[in-house]
């Protein structure tokens, strides 16, 4: 290196012209005092600093200086090198020399978002020379700093740094136990940061309006689901962020009820409800249903509702309450968490019961429902449609939608 | 303060085996004898050690030329700066122009110390000792006059918090070869 070359033949200078100085001295001669470049007064300092200075900034300062008696002879020298994470050079100076009587100083601000996190390091060389007699002095050398740097991180519920699942529910709130919100916690992870205000941030990344944010600001935040993934795959990140200095993406799957599937069905003649069913006939089919979710899950109880809109007259129907019949039962709300009026629970940990449900309680009804008898005689039809999540008919996630039919004897969905 | 001090007889740059002017082994060890005892002769006339208060004014003027070279950084280097220092952003501007008239008379007066030199040189008059002391004297009191006149342009929080800065974290930084 030039420099090195330099410095050498300095010292080569350096040890000649003391050298002589001494043999002077050695032989009684007068030491010359114009030829004096120092005493005890005379300071050499070696300034290097490498410092976290902001969330998303490392400050390198270096310099050489020399103070006290003398300090004007002194040529103030610095070579130096930073580096990043995965030895990146980012800054190096193969060395400068000041003036006589002046100070050297470097400056410089880097920042972690673009050089990653990890192990910074700087080493400089610092070196004061006087002219007068050829003489170095090596404050400090050699200067070796390192700093280590430590990206954000994010806590999601229940600890670690995901990936985190939570549910969209169509808009409604959240419902059972079934939330729409999470809290995540940023941890900004500055160590020993000098002069740090941190500006924090939270904000999405793959598909960015999929969760709101309650406060963008702070280092806690409440996330809510503001639409549902497309399928059983992490397709939404958000990240923390301080002072710009992003953590890693947090993946999430905003889960949802997507589907209702038949788990299975049983019939009974004369169902009870009547004062006298085995008079008068008719039936009770059962159906029991699971939901499941993007994941194709099946659901632990969710509030969930039936509606029926479009009927259908698939024959004459004459007397009676075939029509809009809204006694023959259909259970039109499930729940284990809401009760009331026309609310019913489900029927096991993760199915409910649907009835499709004719009887008469008084004769006279065109055409008669009858007990089950293997007979294929359709009355009357309606769509059938449920929704998870809502308690009011006809609102939630539209979960299925059925055509039941109504026979004389029996029914289907 | 962790301050590192070294001693210069410790480690006299270069190796002797790697330096030559032509000496013979002999005439090498008749330097080295003279080395030591011209360093004997010219202790009589010298300080031996620089005062804490001196070591302390040092510290003022390496940070007071940090300040300097901050004074031309860009707004956000600047804003980080003032709070590294723990002072108001709005008092920076007084905190530069200080260093800067500090660099302003510290510059005058290391060019009148060289131009001392030079001319003594130049007549191959030896340099008067006190003059030499002047110098630096005088650079230490403008060291400290600048130091102290930022408690007049500074709020009493940030003049301590200043204060701080100076006499914790910033002599971290600093290895002084004494």
């Amino acid at each position: 290196m030039s420099r090195i070359d330099s410095k050498s033949a300095k010292k080569s200078f350096s040890f000649c012209a003391v050298s002589l100085w001494s043999v002077f001295a050695l032989l009684g001669s007068n030491t010359p005092a114009y030829a004096q470049c120092s005493d005890g007064s005379t300071l050499h300092l070696a300034i290097a600093s490498l410092t976290r200075t902001g969330g998303n900034t490392v400050t390198y300062d270096i310099g050489t200086e020399t103070t006290g008696d003398y300090a004007a002879d002194w040529q103030n020298y610095v070579d130096f090198s930073e580096s990043a994470p995965g030895s990146t050079v980012m800054h190096s100076n193969s060395g400068t020399w000041s003036s006589a009587g002046q100070e050297v100083y470097y400056s410089y601000n880097d920042q972690p978002s673009v050089y990653g996190p990890g192990n910074y390091s700087a080493s400089s060389d610092h070196e004061a020379y006087a002219s007068c007699y050829g003489y170095s002095i090596y404050p400090g050398n050699p200067v070796g700093l390192s700093l280590a740097v430590t990206q954000p991180t994010v806590t999601v519920p229940g600890g670690g740094s995901g990936p985190y699942a939570f549910w969209y529910l169509g808009g409604y709130p959240n419902t059972d136990n079934y939330p729409i919100t999470a809290n995540f916690t940023g941890n900004p992870n500055l160590g020993t940061c000098s002069g740090c205000n941190p500006v924090y941030g939270w904000q999405g990344v793959d598909r960015p309006g999929a969760v709101s944010f309650s406060s963008t600001t702070s280092t806690s935040t409440t996330l809510t689901s503001q639409t549902a993934s497309y399928g059983a795959v992490y397709d939404v990140s958000v990240v923390f962020t301080v002072d710009g200095f992003s953590s890693p993406e947090v993946m999430i799957n905003l889960n949802t009820p997507v589907g209702l599937t038949l788990a299975s069905s049983n019939q009974v003649s004369n169902p009870a409800g009547c004062s006298n069913p085995s008079v008068y006939g008719g039936y009770d089919n059962q159906f029991y249903y699971y939901e499941y979710d993007l994941w194709n899950y099946a659901l632990a109880p969710l509030t969930t509702n039936e509606s029926n809109d479009v009927y259908t007259d698939l024959t004459t129907i004459g007397a009676g309450s075939w029509h809009y019949s809204s006694a023959w039962g259909d259970d039109s709300v499930w729940s284990n968490y809401v009760t009331g009026s026309n609310v019913y629970p489900w029927a096991n940990s993760y199915e409910f019961l649907d009835h499709i449900i004719a009887y008469n309680c008084s004769a006279g009804w065109t055409p008669p429902p009858v007990q089950p008898a293997g007979l294929n005689s359709p009355v009357q039809s309606a769509t059938q449609q449920f929704h998870a999540a809502d308690q009011t008919t006809g609102q939630g996630i539209s979960v299925n939608d059925y055509i039941q039919t109504w026979y004389t004897d029996h029914g289907t969905n | 303060m962790f301050i590192s001090f070294h001693r210069r007889a410790a480690s006299v740059p270069g190796s002797w085996a790697g330096m030559s002017c032509g000496a013979s082994r002999s005439l090498r060890i008749a330097i080295v004898a003279s080395l030591l005892f011209s360093a004997a002769l010219s202790s009589q006339n010298q300080r031996e050690i620089a005062s804490p208060s001196e070591v302390t004014d040092s510290l003022s003027i390496a940070f007071l030329h940090q300040i300097q070279r901050y004074a031309a950084a860009d707004t956000q280097t600047k804003a980080r700066y003032a709070r590294r220092l723990g002072v108001a952003e709005s008092e920076l501007p007084g905190i530069f122009a200080v260093a800067r008239q500090f660099a302003s008379a510290e510059q005058s007066l290391m060019a009148e110390a060289r131009a001392y030199r030079e001319r003594q040189n130049s007549l191959n008059q030896p340099l008067n000792l006190d003059r030499v002391k002047g110098f630096a004297a005088s650079r230490y009191t403008l060291a400290r006059t600048a130091v102290a006149s930022l408690q007049n342009r500074l709020s009493a929080a940030s003049y301590s918090a200043l204060q701080r800065f100076l006499t914790t974290e910033f002599p971290r930084s600093v290895s002084i070869w004494k």
